[in-house]
């Protein structure tokens, strides 16, 4: 295996790049040599390319173009439905592939979201306890254990629960609960960083402290983050359809994937298609992710490329 | 530090997340919601709102009501269920041991095919059977429970049925009409957990019916967590067999066998056997979808009909229970693992 990596290296760059630059090209060049983690790559970039492109040739109205007759008879290769629904119709008549084209935009939307949300404040709060450190710090991070300790599926199906039923509320509560892990993984990284000697070189020549922190410890801190955060992307997918399933999300005309799944239940019996195919598509999503985070963090570990 | 003192800090920190906990729940549900509702019927006069706002205390400031209600929690005070028309504490813990069966049966599943695989996939690293139980175990954690639940529904219940094949029974933890009409009916509790009762009563026909209602739940809870065992058995298992000890254990001229199960494994067993805890520590907090699904009578299931119908009181009882159960369970693996290695202290 080693030998093969070696044989697979890139030739010498002829042109001086940063070594971060260097870095990365070296990781996606690792990143390729896994079949698994191509298709994982493959799968996402499509389902975000359809999640993007997709409503455009989706009709306006599909959310709302309720039709209870065509939605009793909705079972898969029924005749009377045919070629103008290919996926069929849901419950309530409506066409199932153009609901699924839309929800996959607000699932994926609503994950990449509460994930950024999870960095942008992770980092923040992250970086200034490893880098500044003192009272501050330790107040951030015992606050930031409190926030590790706590259930996570319990407390966002809680928050979700008692505010109002909207796709905010989903956010804000699974974002509540999405940043202690990178606080804590960053300020780690920081925390190595800050110790080693071209920081103090950088001090030494006079370099303002918030420019070593924003343009060369951050930098070099963030990898780790990143692969957490696309396993989480996958994870939050998960726990945001639950949570819809569940019921405390949003309302049943909503286009969401784990909402499709909890109106099909109706008729588990008659049509399970109507269950299984947004299934199919969320475990698509969390798959293609959790793929390509695991390929991620086997390539940037350093441990794992011995 | 000292051992000791590091458990202190962390029963200190304890008490700040039980407390965070319950206080963002108890003000979002008093201030977001009005815990009026729970008492209120279609024929409630306005006196009778008075009188409700005077008995429970409502008009008070919510620091107090706070205050009343987290003292309430340690002496078994969780207030009332209109749901459940009884006591929180009451309903909870009659519920309980359906939850522990099941969280059981699914540790020991877990367990069972888990580390096996972890095994085969560790030594194994890089050939075949690596990645087949690797991808097995991705698998896993990419599908959401609910629909791998409805999924076993369909097939085991549904599907079985139209066959005409014996199916697995798909809702409650026993047959209830069966429970009634069976001579001995279902044993008298003495744990409280089904399968137990009647198998040390003997009562082999509802033991069986237990177990079968039993295996669906489980199976869906199991499959979703073998994957993280197994990760963590594949990787602590590389990590082990890059040791010293293990070249000097080949050096020495023992079998491979031996080397693995012998030196190998026990010590790769550590981290495995700690997230096992912890996942049957999540389980022990319910598991609300499965059981939502499964109708599982535990206290995931409900929890989340309590959430469905707005009984606040159950759902922060029941939050509290299973922040405690977790909270606990991290607590008692940073202490082993703190006993263990006193890097950790610092």
């Amino acid at each position: 295996m080693k030998k093969r990596m070696d044989e697979a290296l890139p030739s010498a760059p002829t042109r001086r790049v940063s070594p971060m630059v260097a870095e990365v090209r070296y990781a996606l060049h690792l990143l390729t040599l896994n079949k698994l983690v191509l298709a994982g790559i493959g799968l996402a970039v499509g389902l975000t390319v359809l999640a993007i492109v997709g409503p455009f040739f989706v009709p306006a109205n599909t959310a709302n173009s309720i039709n209870f007759q065509l939605g009793s008879q909705s079972e898969l290769g029924n005749p009377n439905i045919g070629w103008a629904h290919p996926l069929g119709v849901d419950t309530y008549g409506r066409d199932m592939l153009g609901l699924i084209v839309l929800a996959l935009g607000l699932d994926m939307g609503a994950a990449g979201l509460v994930v950024g949300i999870g960095l942008v404040i992770g980092v923040l709060l992250g970086v200034t306890a490893g880098y500044l450190g003192g009272k501050l710090g330790e107040a951030i991070m015992r606050v930031t254990d409190i926030f590790l300790a706590l259930p996570l599926f319990i407390w966002a199906l809680a928050i979700a629960a008692v505010l109002t039923r909207s796709l905010n509320s989903l956010i804000v509560a699974l974002a509540t609960v999405s940043w202690p892990g990178y606080t804590r993984i960053i300020r780690g990284q920081v925390l190595v960083e800050k110790g080693k000697p071209y920081v103090e070189g950088l001090q030494a020549v006079g370099v303002a402290r918030w420019r070593i922190m924003l343009r060369h410890v951050v930098p070099n801190s963030i990898f780790p983050l990143l692969v957490q955060a696309t396993l989480d992307i996958g994870g939050v997918i998960l726990t945001l359809a639950a949570l819809t399933f569940l019921g405390v999300g949003l309302t049943p005309l909503v286009p969401e994937l784990g909402q499709m799944v909890s109106n099909g239940t109706t008729y588990i019996q008659s049509d399970p298609a109507l269950i299984t195919i947004p299934g199919l598509f969320i475990v698509a999503i969390s798959l293609s992710f959790n793929l390509v985070g695991d390929g991620l963090r086997d390539v940037l570990d350093p441990r794992l490329r011995r | 530090m000292r051992l000791h003192e590091y458990i202190i800090r962390r029963m200190i920190l304890l008490i700040f997340v039980i407390a965070g906990v319950t206080l963002v729940v108890f003000y979002l549900s008093h201030v977001i919601s009005n815990p009026l509702y729970l008492y209120l019927t279609p024929k409630t006069t306005q006196a009778g709102i008075q009188a409700l706002i005077q008995k429970y205390g409502l008009n008070q400031p919510l620091p107090v009501q706070y205050f009343k209600y987290f003292i309430g929690l340690f002496t078994g005070d969780w207030g009332y269920s209109k749901l459940a028309t009884q006591p929180v504490f009451t309903a909870i813990a009659e519920r309980f041991p359906n939850t522990v069966e099941l969280a059981i049966a699914a540790v020991i599943l877990t367990i069972a095919v888990g580390i096996p695989l972890g095994i085969v996939s560790g030594v194994m690293n890089g050939r075949w059977a690596d990645h087949a139980s690797r991808i097995f175990a991705i698998v896993g954690v990419s599908l959401p429970v609910f629909w791998l639940g409805l999924l076993l529904k369909i097939f085991f219940y549904y599907d079985f049925n139209v066959w005409g094949l014996p199916n697995l029974p798909s809702s409650g933890a026993y047959d209830t009409v069966l429970a009634l009409s069976h001579p001995a009916g279902l044993s008298p509790t003495i744990t409280g957990i089904p399968l137990l009762d009647t198998l040390v009563t003997g009562n082999w026909v509802m033991f069986t019916d237990s177990f079968s209602h039993l295996v669906l739940p489980a199976v869906t809870l199991a499959f979703i967590s073998i994957g993280n065992i197994t990760r963590i058995m594949r990787s602590s298992m590389l990590e082990v067999l890059r040791q010293d000890y293990i070249t000097l254990a080949r050096s020495k001229g023992l079998t491979e066998r031996i080397v693995i199960y012998r030196h190998a494994l026990r010590n790769a067993m550590v981290p495995t056997l700690t997230v096992s805890g912890l996942i049957f520590a999540g389980l022990l907090g319910g598991a609300p979808i499965t059981e939502f699904i499964f109708q599982w009578p535990g206290i995931g299931q409900l929890s989340i009909n309590g959430l469905l119908s707005n009984d606040l009181s159950l759902v922060l009882g029941y939050v509290f229970l299973t922040t405690i159960i977790i909270v606990v369970a991290n607590l008692a693996v940073d202490i082993l693992y703190a006993y263990m290695d006193p890097r950790v202290r610092i």
